[in-house]
């Protein structure tokens, strides 16, 4: 069971690179071990949040959006649906997510301008989530299935906390829909050995000149799941840093509603109650 | 160069081979400072949004005869006050919302050197300070029934150039191609309730599509006007309709079926009264009504990769079509309706929108403009960069062969969160025999500034 945030450092985990050298270097059992470990963490069976996601341009100003963010696990789906109270020119904006096991995604659109849920094609879920640096399918999570892992380091520390340095590439079968749906053709993960909670993520984007990082930060357990409170996401262009993204979370309870029908584009409709 | 200088220089490519990735990595994993302080408001009963908006508009052209405006020239200066305020009283949801809107332009010409031109006393009277209600409603939850009663935007349609399935899409038309996306649809008076996969709504739909004033850029009925006619419209036969929709969606799919009565929001000429002059019968007064529109129709979307293929069919009855003398009571015939589109998104922040759609009018009546089978096309491309800051978008649309089309470019920069601009062009194409002819000289360039606190 997985909720927003930690599916959104899954997939981070989760991108991986295309190149001819490393996709030819098999995958070490560990590393999948590790990564369904992680798969497999208890994260709630729901998750209410609310969160400020603070978007940073290399010119230091900031946009700042509030959010409150839902999510239920059904049977083999992941919903979530994230509410957007302001700034004024987003606010009433909503977007859902059905994260199927086995199949497509499936993902809507609610813009109080157009009055109107439209569907979002899987395509969209590799450009940016309301202009952050996290992608739609950042959000939304992914496959651990897709992709394939190879422990480069089981000796590093990071904050003084031992971590699994790993490296993550497209499985063969699935390298079209990796590409297509995240947009990353390679990666590399942190992730802490006591808590199974990715804190660190390099990711490079396909066909292009810049890479993301990621860093998870003040991890706390609540209702005895280790969660981070601060998700950044930086993009760099040539070594620099082009623009940044910060999703901090103000407040989140574990296992506090099961309501299935505020994961449908009609609470979209309505807004949130 | 001084020696000082090339030592700091070098340095980097000095250090360049003992810096593995993960050391270079770090220095993007830091937590990047920034001056918001986290806010938690659970539990929040009242939120509010606000915005002012100044919008200004020039013609590019020289209108033909019979329009207000006579030169190339400004065509509205509009200050737009916005505000929305949303309150929950235990199970109970309260919104308002409205605009305040006032056009300069009348007191520029009035007060300032502006020369101007004359306005109507219609334009005159559309340009004051008004307030116009916007989403304004109550709604509740009992169990599975949502109700919620009041003036409120219900938009079921997706198709841009002919309605299909939007039949409760209540527009501002006096800018064709024109308006801001905020400003485009309007509310109704209506009771909507869901239970389930149903939605019915029960509306009182007296109003038609928000007109141009007479003598503006748009007004269809100008000519009429200058030859001295009175255009009026009148109430509806029966202001009440009714809606209901059926949803439901699978993986990969959404579908909609649809089945209403109610009122067309294009009022169409019922009743012209003449009078003799010269020994000749001139039209002194033609009578405008919303005519009854009954829809039976489905929309059906499905998602696949970079695309989203969508289709919206519909079986329209009664009809009014425009026929070759409009100055007519219009003939009514059935329609069917349909449209086929699709959304790519495939390439970077690219998405291309296009769209065919086709009216077939079986037994059309003699005489009338439009033809059995009607086709219009749309593409739009849309791109976003600046992590959304930027948004640049065209689009051309073919509205039909006895109609014409249009062109459209427009870019919107977020400034910041306060602060948006705004600007759009648009160019309207059309032949002596289109439907849009008149208005082919309306070409115009629109600026925006919002100011959001």
């Amino acid at each position: 069971m997985i909720i927003l945030t930690t599916r959104l450092m899954l997939v981070l985990l989760l991108a991986a690179l295309m190149a001819t050298v490393l996709s030819a270097q098999a995958e070490t059992p560990e590393a999948r071990d590790i990564m369904t470990q992680v798969d497999n963490r208890y994260t709630g069976d729901s998750s209410h949040a609310e969160a400020q996601l603070i978007l940073i341009d290399r010119r230091e100003r900031e946009r700042v959006r509030d959010l409150v963010m839902y999510e239920l696990e059904a049977e083999g789906t992941s919903k979530s649906i994230v509410f957007f109270r302001s700034p004024a020119d987003v606010a009433g904006t909503s977007y859902l997510s059905h994260d199927h096991d086995g199949a497509d995604n499936d993902a809507w659109l609610y813009l109080p301008a157009l009055g109107q849920v439209r569907r979002v094609a899987a395509g969209d879920r590799a450009g940016a989530f309301m202009g952050s640096d996290f992608s739609y399918s950042d959000m939304d999570g992914m496959e651990i299935d897709w992709w394939q892992y190879r422990l480069l380091d089981d000796s590093q520390t990071v904050n003084d906390h031992p971590v699994w340095h790993l490296e993550a590439v497209p499985h063969p079968d699935h390298a079209d829909q990796v590409l297509e749906e995240t947009g990353y053709e390679r990666a590399r993960i942190w992730v802490r050995q006591d808590n199974l909670v990715l804190i660190r993520g390099q990711y490079w984007l396909a066909d292009s000149d810049r890479s993301k990082y990621f860093s998870a930060s003040e991890l706390t357990e609540i209702d005895g799941i280790w969660t981070p409170l601060r998700l950044q996401m930086v993009t760099t262009r040539n070594g620099e840093r082009e623009h940044s993204s910060v999703l901090s979370i103000s407040h989140i309870e574990y296992n506090s509603h099961s309501d299935a029908d505020l994961f449908t584009t009609r609470a979209m409709e309505r807004g949130l109650e | 160069m001084s020696l000082l200088t090339l030592p700091r220089l070098l340095t980097p490519l000095l250090l360049a081979p003992l810096l593995s990735v993960s050391v270079q990595a770090d220095d993007f994993f830091g937590d990047v400072s920034t001056r918001s302080t986290p806010q938690s408001t659970p539990g929040s009963s009242i939120s509010y949004r606000f915005w002012i908006q100044q919008q200004a508009a020039f013609g590019l052209a020289d209108p033909d005869p019979g329009f207000s405006r006579d030169q190339a020239d400004w065509t509205r200066f509009e200050t737009e006050l916005f505000g929305q305020a949303n309150h929950r009283i235990g199970a109970w949801r309260l919104q308002a919302s409205g605009a305040l809107i006032h056009d300069w332009l009348p007191d520029t010409r009035d007060q300032l050197d502006w020369p101007g031109y004359d306005f109507t006393d219609d334009q005159e009277d559309a340009r004051r300070w008004q307030w116009r209600l916007r989403d304004t409603h109550v709604s509740r939850t009992w169990g599975d029934l949502w109700l919620r009663g009041g003036y409120q935007t219900l938009a079921w349609g997706e198709a841009e150039t002919l309605n299909v399935i939007d039949v409760a899409g209540r527009r501002d038309e006096r800018w064709p191609g024109q308006a801001s996306l905020d400003d485009l649809r309007l509310p109704v008076p209506a009771l909507q309730a869901q239970w389930h996969s149903l939605d019915a709504v029960v509306f009182w739909n007296d109003q038609p599509h928000r007109q141009p004033a007479a003598g503006d850029d748009f007004d269809p009925w100008t000519g009429l006007r200058n030859a001295g006619a009175d255009v009026k419209t009148i109430d509806a036969d029966n202001p009440a309709g009714l809606a209901l929709r059926w949803q439901h969606r699978w993986p990969g799919t959404d579908l909609q079926l649809i089945a209403a009565d109610v009122n067309a929001f294009q009022p169409a000429p019922v009743e012209v009264r003449t009078e003799m002059i010269g020994g000749q019968p001139v039209p002194s007064e033609l009578r405008l009504q919303m005519p009854r529109n009954r829809v039976l129709g489905a929309g059906l979307q499905h998602s696949r990769g970079n695309w989203v293929w969508r289709t919206e069919q519909a079986l329209h009855t009664d009809v009014p079509l425009v026929p070759e003398q409009p100055v007519a009571a219009w003939p009514q015939a059935d329609q069917w309706r349909a449209m086929w589109g699709a959304d790519f998104s495939g390439w970077r922040n690219l998405t291309l929108t296009g769209e065919a759609a086709l009216t077939w009018t079986p037994d059309r009546p003699a005489d009338v403009r439009q033809s059995e089978w009607h086709w219009a096309q749309s593409l739009r491309a849309s791109h976003q960069s600046f992590s959304d800051r930027l948004t640049l978008e065209g689009q051309a649309a073919h509205l039909g062969a006895d109609q014409g089309g249009l062109l459209r470019v427009g870019a919107q920069w977020d400034l910041s969160d306060h602060w948006n601009l705004e600007a759009t062009g648009v160019a309207y194409v059309a032949d002596d025999d289109q439907l849009l002819d008149p208005f082919r000289q309306q070409d115009a360039v629109i600026f925006r500034v919002r100011w959001l606190p």
